[in-house]
């Protein structure tokens, strides 16, 4: 055995010696490392279900626009729409990583149901496409928007405010880009609501023929992109952006930059200061078990002292039996971790509406490698601070007095 | 100084603190302590033989006075030295043994050469020799909890001795031993001395003291009494 199996022969023998108080500060650790790991997995699914509503709620991975578009408010917005789309759409289409391609018209409208008028803004969509992509617009009334071509889809306080309901009429207005006044007759096809007010009581869909005719136009506004994953965006966002010059591509992230972004790095902040805390009572259990233990052993650190150990020895000593605890105590956190969440966390967290959100959501507990790995070292530094805060002063005794103990 | 003096201690005084009272334990003490032989500290409990024993073993830092080991000045020895000498030159010997209840004696003894440099069969062969020296040839696999008082004191003896110290500490190394075992004990350490090893001994037990062949009486932390038996009786 070399100087270092020896030292960790003797340490993890060591933890034999009294059992209740080895399996205490194991399950202390233990705990903390499983009461970690599951808390970065609700992390990590709460984050990950934020970026899932937005993308299938109406966002997609991101949009394209021409350049500059979105930095200002454009009195003729037409005018810096995207042009004879079809051509660029294929294109973009056979890109790899693109699932779906979806050109859009925004404007804003009068609706009217003869009674009540009121004012909304429209998106002429593709709807046989995005019915196979936006999954997460719950339609709580009639249909989603396919191929019917004179539907209209009514967002929920839309709808409410108008009150009408799937196979109503409605008469929506618009002023075409020329200038004059045009109008559409539609039948409410279904009434949706995403989970954000905002956008529930303004928005209503209608197919982007009905949008185009409306406004006389054949250009788009935006194309949103379906992609196969998140990791698709940059290659995808540069060829675009290299292939057609005028064109800027903004990822969902900046799209919604208040209702996402700024959730996901609030979360993050509240997250880590929590995760901070959590860390310092974990320290502070493992510190109190093992300063016991290690008190009672002043004697035997005197005569290991007495016979030539030196104080950075017997500190090694005594970091190795806690990094020996912290190894197993994190190993079997990380194990009963996920087998609570084969169990009982197997149907997720039922949580109440976030921020911006009206409905209710469930969260699924994603226990990732990278968390594993992460849980584990933090186990593992936070068993090693503890014993080097219970052992230091121990060690630094003066070998008669650390005979002398009782 | 002698020639042959492997401690030679000057004045030595050594005062306990424990809060705001002070126990003096060794009060202006100056010997001298021979190499090669088997020296007592005798004396009644609170005498300060195990005071003396503890500066002889850099247990204790000294307070006042001067404390040489061949001829070296305690005092200007850095922390390093101080464990160079522990590690090499110095065994201890305590009356509650210390080992440690997981390892098995043979792994006792050999844990204290990990820091000799020397390869694992070296040590193996070592630790092994050291056993077999001290009787337990046969028990090197038991565990201390295993053992009689007496093995595991003899285990102590060996993982002192297996170092190869120039000099043995032992402090009551028979007080937790019944006579006999305890004879065996101190005619175990008598034998290192004929190997060339010093051994000192701190006891008050009459059986221990009788195997010494220097014999320092201290009393209320003052030398009482010298007697060197091979010298043929009291020196002052």
């Amino acid at each position: 055995m070399s100087k270092f199996t020896m030292l960790l022969n003797l340490a993890s023998r060591n933890l034999l010696r009294n059992p209740r108080r080895t399996l205490a500060v194991l399950l202390t650790v233990a705990m903390g490392a499983g009461s970690l790991f599951t808390f970065e997995g609700f992390n990590n699914g709460i984050m990950n279900q934020y970026r899932e509503n937005t993308i299938h709620s109406r966002l997609g991975y991101g949009q394209l626009n021409t350049r500059g578009y979105r930095d200002k408010v454009h009195e003729k917005p037409w005018e810096h729409w995207i042009e004879n789309p079809d051509p660029m759409l294929s294109a973009i289409k056979q890109l790899p990583g693109v699932t779906h391609v979806f050109p859009r018209l925004g404007f804003y409208a009068l609706l009217s149901n003869g009674n009540v008028s009121l004012s909304g803004r429209g998106q002429g969509i593709d709807g046989v496409t995005e019915a196979d992509f936006f999954h997460t617009l719950n339609i709580e009334n009639g249909v989603a928007l396919t191929d019917q071509p004179d539907g209209v889809l009514l967002g929920r306080g839309l709808a409410r405010a108008l009150n009408v309901k799937a196979g109503d009429r409605i008469t929506v207005l618009a002023n075409t880009v020329f200038g004059s006044m045009n109008g559409a007759d539609l039948t409410v096809v279904g009434i949706f609501h995403t989970g954000a007010r905002e956008f529930d009581d303004l928005v209503f869909r209608l197919p982007l023929k009905a949008a185009q005719n409306l406004l006389d136009t054949q250009k788009v506004e935006s194309i949103s992109l379906g992609l196969k994953g998140l990791d698709d965006w940059k290659p995808v966002a540069t060829a675009i952006e290299k292939a057609y010059p005028n064109i800027e591509t903004i990822p969902f992230a900046v799209l919604d930059k208040v209702y996402y972004q700024n959730a996901v790095d609030w979360l993050g902040q509240q997250f880590a200061v929590i995760r901070i805390i959590f860390l310092f009572i974990v320290v502070l259990g493992i510190f109190n078990t093992i300063s016991t233990g290690i008190l009672e052993r002043k004697q035997e650190v005197g005569n290991l002292r007495a016979n030539g150990e030196s104080r950075s020895q017997i500190l090694a000593l005594f970091l190795a039996e806690g990094i020996c605890l912290g190894i197993l105590g994190a190993l079997t956190g990380i194990a009963l971790a996920l087998l609570m969440n084969l169990t009982l966390l197997s149907k997720g967290i039922l949580m109440p509406p976030s921020p911006g959100l009206t409905r209710q959501f469930n969260v699924f507990v994603e226990l990732t490698t990278y968390s594993a790995v992460k849980t584990f070292v933090l186990g593992v530094v936070c068993a090693m601070l503890g014993t080097l805060l219970a052992s230091i002063k121990v060690t630094r005794l003066p070998i008669g007095e650390a005979l002398r103990s009782v | 100084m002698s020639q042959t003096a492997l401690f030679v201690a000057q004045d030595l005084d050594f005062t306990y603190q424990l809060g705001r009272a002070l126990f003096p334990a060794l009060r202006g003490l100056s010997v001298e302590i021979p190499a090669g032989k088997i020296t007592a500290l005798a004396g009644p409990s609170g005498s300060g033989k195990s005071t003396l024993l503890h500066l002889l073993g850099l247990i204790e830092p000294v307070q006042t006075g001067k404390l040489l080991y061949r001829g070296q000045d305690f005092k200007t020895l850095t922390e390093d030295e101080k464990n160079q000498l522990r590690r090499f030159d110095m065994g201890f010997v305590f009356q509650q043994f210390f080992l440690f209840d997981t390892l098995s004696a043979f792994e006792n003894v050999e844990y204290f050469l990990k820091n000799q440099n020397l390869t694992r069969s070296e040590r193996h062969g070592r630790s092994e020799a050291a056993l077999k020296q001290v009787g337990l040839g046969a028990h090197l696999n038991k565990k201390p909890n295993e053992m009689s008082g007496g093995q595991r004191q003899r285990v102590a003896i060996a993982r002192a001795l297996v170092k190869n110290p120039r000099v043995i500490l032992a402090d009551e190394p028979t007080a937790s031993l019944d006579q006999k075992t305890g004879r065996e004990v101190m005619e175990l350490l008598k034998n290192l001395t004929g190997q060339g090893t010093s051994v000192i001994v701190a006891s008050h037990d009459p059986m221990a003291l009788s195997f010494a062949n220097y014999t320092v009486r201290i009393m209320d932390g003052l030398i009482q009494s010298i007697s060197d038996a091979d010298d043929g009786g009291v020196n002052e």
